[in-house]
């Protein structure tokens, strides 16, 4: 099958959320809410369900986390697949919209649902989260050293700003643009504007990273309904899966660790853009929305440059002048992202997805815009291991 | 020994590292105060996470090779809130990446970071090694 066969083969239907923040629900109650609006909104039931793909928990470690959901939920015995992605973070909602999408397009099923949901805040506390995110990588070589999980985001925050002369006041504009859209999103958990010295003035995490340059921790989950297109139950509604690629690493190896990511700053995005992009044949300059998996304010810098929606060391004066924020060129992270609107660990690059698809309907409110018909959604596993990109688009 | 070092000895709840079949060598040279990374015995590529029992370049034989112990700062910086309690009470203390003469990475601390703050980018480091049990040595790094 060539690219060209599978862009705009699948589409997703439906689209669902859980209530965010300390929501009073395990991970599976999550994930059961966000699937059933999801298979309501896609106008279908339980019963055309023939495979579910779900992520780890970083609260509960479920085992198989997949047939766990299907039990919970009630999934009908016809369903083939249930099963849990072990990826990290940001990983696991473009990964599942991939699978999903190509899972649909070979035949091998009808309609996948891909559902996420972990109760990082209500279950585990803010700091039992961020102790449990923190010792999850580089364990043997790392750890033992005392990195928080924002200091490896500091690294790159440092070598950044030391190597494009970026300055502290331009990377505060992520999170101070991310709180602008956060503040149109009723949903969102952080709703008050800021400025760049509320970012300065935010406790110091790791420097020269701030409290307000990381993300939430909070409850939530998501979930998309991917089918074939022509079989969408309501086509005005179906958002194609124009695009998909994904690459791993800058160097001569894939990995893990960061110790083996050769560049902090240039990590090896392009090649899975551009496969992605070549795919929808689309290029840049044809993307209305993009979204990022802002799990620290120096990702969107990093990732529009590695993406190619700028050049190397343009992104901090393009966020700085306004570009990414409501009315800007390139609207980013329109829900209010990781770092505004919510942030359950390994879910919360599904809501990029969910907002994605809200926007491309038009159905987005306030936040509304304005004829946008196309998105590119990028996300990664902490400190950057594995880059999915996938387009879609209005039909 | 330092103050801080010999509050890492105090403390035994901070996580340390489990070895592997494959990584006992590197931490039993670092309890005699060695620091030793695979190196390839075909292709000569240094490697050091995770080590292996062959080359991940070209799959052949790897021996240990004992490192200069200088190299210089790759990224540094200043952990002010700690992960866990575990640290709370060295916070603030500086986590970095080591970038070793011979090539590799390493996630360590510098125990005599800048007042001001985090290191400079290419500051030379050389290895100091933190017996912070009687048998788990961090290799760490002092700026020289």
């Amino acid at each position: 099958m060539s690219d060209n066969d599978l862009s705009g083969k699948t589409a997703i239907v439906g689209i669902g959320e859980s209530p965010i923040g300390n929501a009073g629900m395990s991970a599976l109650g999550l994930m059961a809410v966000a699937a059933r609006e999801a298979l309501d909104d896609a106008g279908m039931t339980k019963a055309d369900v023939d495979a579910v793909l779900t992520t780890e928990s970083y609260v509960k470690p479920y085992n198989r986390l997949g047939s766990q959901f299907g039990e919970y939920f009630g999934l009908p015995k016809g369903v083939q697949y249930q099963e849990s992605l072990s990826s990290g973070s940001g990983l696991a909602g473009g990964y599942g919209v991939h699978y999903a999408a190509a899972f649909v397009a070979s035949g091998l099923c009808d309609t996948v649902l891909v559902v996420m949901g972990d109760n990082l805040l209500s279950s585990a506390s803010r700091d039992n989260a961020v102790r449990a995110i923190s010792e999850n990588y580089e364990r043997e070589f790392g750890v033992p050293y005392g990195p928080i999980v924002a200091t490896r985001y500091a690294w790159m925050a440092q070598r950044y700003m030391q190597q494009y002369g970026a300055t502290r006041e331009q990377l505060s504009e992520v999170a101070v643009s991310a709180r602008k859209w956060a503040s149109l999103n009723p949903k969102a958990l952080k709703r008050e504007l800021i400025d760049g010295e509320d970012v300065t003035r935010s406790k110091v995490i790791s420097t020269p990273l701030h409290m307000l340059d990381c993300s939430l921790v909070s409850d939530g989950g998501a979930a998309v309904v991917v089918t074939r297109a022509a079989n969408a139950p309501d086509k005005s509604r179906a958002i194609s899966v124009a695009g998909m690629g994904a690459s791993f690493g800058n160097g001569e190896f894939s990995y893990d660790d960061i110790t083996n990511l050769p560049d902090l700053v240039e990590q090896g995005q392009r090649p899975a853009a551009e496969r992605a992009l070549s795919m929808a044949g689309m290029n840049q300059k044809d993307i209305d929305l993009a979204y990022i998996y802002d799990c620290f304010s120096i990702m969107v810098l990093i990732e529009l440059e590695g993406l190619g929606f700028c050049d190397p060391g343009e992104a901090a004066k393009f966020v700085a002048e306004g570009n990414i924020a409501p009315g800007g060129s390139l609207p980013t992270n329109t829900h209010g992202g990781l770092l505004s609107f919510a942030h359950p660990a390994k879910p919360g690059g599904l809501f990029m997805f969910t907002e994605a698809v809200r926007q491309l309907r038009g159905e987005a409110g306030d936040r509304q815009v304005s004829g946008a018909a196309s998105s590119l959604i990028k996300g990664h596993m902490a400190h950057c291991a594995g880059h999915p990109v996938t387009v879609l688009t209005k039909n | 020994m330092d103050q801080r070092q010999a509050q890492a000895s105090a403390d035994t709840d901070r996580p340390l590292p489990v070895p592997t079949p494959e990584s006992m060598p590197y931490w039993e040279a670092a309890r005699e105060h060695r620091l030793i990374v695979q190196r390839c015995t075909e292709c000569g590529l240094t490697q050091f996470y995770p080590p292996r029992v062959f080359c991940r370049r070209c799959m052949s034989e790897l021996k240990w090779i004992e490192c200069s112990g200088k190299g210089v700062v790759f990224a540094s910086s200043t952990v002010v809130r700690a992960p866990s309690p575990s640290f709370a009470a060295d916070a603030p203390y500086n986590v970095s990446m080591i970038e070793l003469e011979e090539g590799i990475h390493l996630i360590s601390n510098i125990v005599n970071p800048p007042s001001e703050g985090e290191a400079k980018i290419g500051a030379a480091v050389e290895v100091v090694f933190d017996d912070v049990t009687e048998s788990v040595t961090l290799p760490k790094f002092r700026l020289v």
